[in-house]
């Protein structure tokens, strides 16, 4: 049976042959959209699935799974330095495609991550060609800084084609400056 | 009772879907609020203690708090918050893949090797005459702290 799309915008009905699970979206979602798997109990159908729920609204049995919207998808913007965490990262240099990627590591009480910070501003206003972001290396994100490596704070990551090309420890922008420059001649 | 049920599925304090909790089997939902990991504030006491440490280990070292003191009271915050969490004061400008270890070995803990070796501060708390950024200051109140560190 094929899958019919109701009026409404985003409803998608499955019909039970196919997934099973049905999505609502009462409004439009900007991030990006997890269906949650929805699996009936083996064996069943969509309508002994949801008897067996107990709703007492049948009308229900279109829609009665959970639709999970994440809303963490980053699009990097040009001009300003973006938060990134550690799921969001790797998507953000996915979306750069081929362009150069700064990433400011910093910590949360680092005096002169604090200093540095509005001058990485000011290069991302510079570089306009230059994807900046900036991750807080806390415990959330510990993960991804070990991923990437990090020991100084601050510590600038340059990445070219989803790798890292180079790297700066320490606030030192003139040194900062310098390695994006070169990463930009390389290229 | 339809548009009630409806109603009630489609509303909950988090603002997402509800699952009937009174059915046998049922599934429950998980959340579907990222809880973000919080911005973490010192006791005021541990940031008195590091305060009182800075001015006295700057005396005795012959070095100068930065002349923009927000960097000063950043980094004395950073100190008082490993304190709090670790019971020593790691230096906050590192990043450590294990911060009780750390502190237990005490190589990082302010103020730390390079400091009592070389007078090397890269957290820029304690900065030697000749540096660029070094200030006339051995002294910083609680009071600019706490005005410093306020938009944080």
């Amino acid at each position: 049976m094929a899958a019919v799309s109701s009026p409404q915008i985003g409803t998608i009905q499955l019909t039970r042959s196919s997934a099973c699970c049905s999505l609502n979206i009462d409004q439009p979602i900007t991030g990006s959209v997890q269906l949650k798997k929805c699996k009936g109990w083996p064996g069943q159908s969509l309508k002994q699935h949801n008897s067996s729920l107990g709703f007492r609204n049948q009308a229900r049995r279109q829609s009665g799974f959970l639709a999970r919207a994440s809303l963490e998808t980053v699009a990097p913007t040009i001009g300003k330095v973006t938060e990134v965490g550690k799921d969001t990262f790797w998507p953000a240099v996915n979306a750069a495609g081929d362009k150069i990627v700064v990433l400011d590591m910093y910590t949360q009480w680092c005096g002169p991550c604090k200093i540095i910070a509005p001058k990485v501003e000011q290069l991302s206003e510079k570089y306009s060609d230059v994807v900046f972001m900036k991750l807080d290396c806390n415990i959330e994100n510990k993960p991804l800084a070990k991923e990437l490596g990090v020991r100084v704070v601050p510590t600038f990551k340059i990445l070219k084609g989803k790798k890292v090309v180079k790297e700066v420890t320490g606030a030192k922008l003139d040194d900062l400056v310098q390695a994006i420059e070169t990463v930009k001649a390389s290229s | 009772m339809a548009a009630a049920a409806t109603a009630g599925l489609q509303t909950n304090y988090m603002g997402g879907l509800l699952y009937n909790f009174n059915v046998r089997n049922a599934i429950p939902p998980k959340r579907l609020i990222t809880v973000r990991a919080n911005k973490v504030e010192p006791s005021d006491k541990s940031v008195e203690i590091m305060r009182k440490f800075s001015e006295i280990y700057a005396r005795r070292s012959g070095t100068y708090f930065c002349v923009d003191k927000g960097v000063t009271s950043v980094v004395i915050k950073g100190l008082a918050e490993h304190k709090d969490t670790l019971g020593a004061p790691l230096c906050p400008c590192r990043h450590y893949d294990d911060k009780a270890a750390e502190a237990q070995q005490g190589f990082w803990n302010c103020p730390c090797v390079p400091m009592r070796e070389r007078k090397e501060c890269h957290c820029m708390l304690f900065l030697t005459p000749e540096n660029d950024f070094s200030g006339k200051d051995q002294e910083i109140s609680a009071e600019e702290i706490k005005a410093l560190t306020s938009n944080l």
